[in-house]
């Protein structure tokens, strides 16, 4: 069974959301549930084809607003699927502004998250 | 909206303020119930998981059987557009035809009822306890004439209780603490791997996990 395990940078954020843009943040939280239900059902993460669900490189998915309603904000919510633990690691939520910033973000989480895997591999 | 400014991780954990909290969370609703308190944002992640409950169970069983849009609107016999705009649309601007159809689609069936408005999550849980016992009950009678039946059935048990254990713990850890900083239930599944039984043998599962459930104070 999968579990979800936030950053503290997603903590942070969630903390700071702006109250006006919190349809946008309901419809990325309810997105985030279909694709644990979806891993949770046995779908592989490859299989993940819905339209809210952009596939990032290195193994990252951006999940958007869609499905919130009409008029909107682009917003972006990145996670990590580590498959071997089932563990989606919550790395941040931002905009269409943060997005590159967000996407480094989520690059740089990943590689320390498959660094450590390596360091624990090495020592075992 | 304003932009929100972003920082590399490592800086991040490094603040003064951070938080370095490890803990991992079954749902989205216990996550952000514990993330904030701001009630404006958690009814609207509630209005959003409600806007489309039936949808997302309808994505999950896509995804989970691995198929596209594409193959859902050709059992559909529709456009794969039309399936786009199923898939992002409130549970209430559907058709009832269109998520049977589907349900269909994804092999399953759409089973739709009638029930007490004030049902209490607490009165779910007994209902859906009581179909879980249901179906047990049908397994353990299936076994009664077939051996390989039955131990396929016992496995299963076992399989089914460190399931529900885990379940269980994974709920009540998301409990607030106690007063005093003290986790209210705590339970433990522990793997006992050296046991008495040999590896091959049948019943080796069975004794290789203890589960304990202790409530503080």
């Amino acid at each position: 069974m999968w579990t979800q395990s936030p950053t503290d940078m997603f903590r942070k954020r969630v903390k700071r959301w702006p109250k006006k843009y919190k349809r946008e943040l309901g419809a990325m939280m309810a997105n985030l549930q279909t694709v644990v239900m979806s891993l949770n059902q046995g779908a592989k993460v490859e299989s993940l084809l819905f339209g809210f669900v952009h596939h990032e490189p290195g193994g990252v998915l951006a999940l958007d607003q869609k499905g919130g309603g009409v008029g909107l904000k682009q917003t972006r919510l990145y996670v990590y699927p580590q498959k071997a633990q089932e563990v989606l690691h919550i790395i941040t939520i931002g905009d269409k502004g943060s997005q590159n910033d967000d996407i480094r973000d989520a690059k740089n989480f990943v590689d320390g998250v498959r660094a450590g895997k390596e360091r624990d591999e090495d020592t075992q | 909206m304003k932009t929100l400014s972003s920082r590399n991780l490592e800086s991040i954990n490094t603040d003064e303020d951070n938080i370095m909290d490890d803990k991992t969370y079954p749902d989205v609703k216990s996550m952000i119930r514990d993330l904030t308190d701001d009630t404006e944002l958690i009814d609207a992640v509630n209005d959003a998981m409600d806007r489309q409950a039936i949808v997302r169970q309808l994505l999950a069983m896509r995804a989970a059987r691995g198929l596209s849009q594409s193959d859902i609107a050709e059992t559909m016999d529709c456009s794969q557009s039309r399936v786009s705009k199923m898939e992002s649309s409130a549970d209430d601007d559907l058709r009832y035809g269109d998520m049977r159809e589907y349900a269909r689609a994804v092999g399953c069936e759409l089973k739709s009822g009638v029930r007490p408005k004030q049902l209490t999550p607490a009165d779910e849980v007994k209902a859906l306890a009581f179909a879980v016992n249901d179906r047990l009950s049908r397994m353990a009678d299936l076994s009664q004439c077939d051996e390989k039946i039955a131990e396929g059935v016992t496995q299963f048990f076992i399989e089914a209780f460190l399931n529900f254990s885990i379940i269980i713990g994974r709920a009540a850890s998301t409990l607030p603490q106690k007063p005093d900083g003290s986790p209210r239930i705590e339970v433990s599944i522990r793997r006992n791997r050296a046991r008495d039984c040999p590896e091959d043998s049948p019943s080796n599962e069975q004794s290789q996990h203890d589960v304990a459930a202790h409530t503080h104070g």
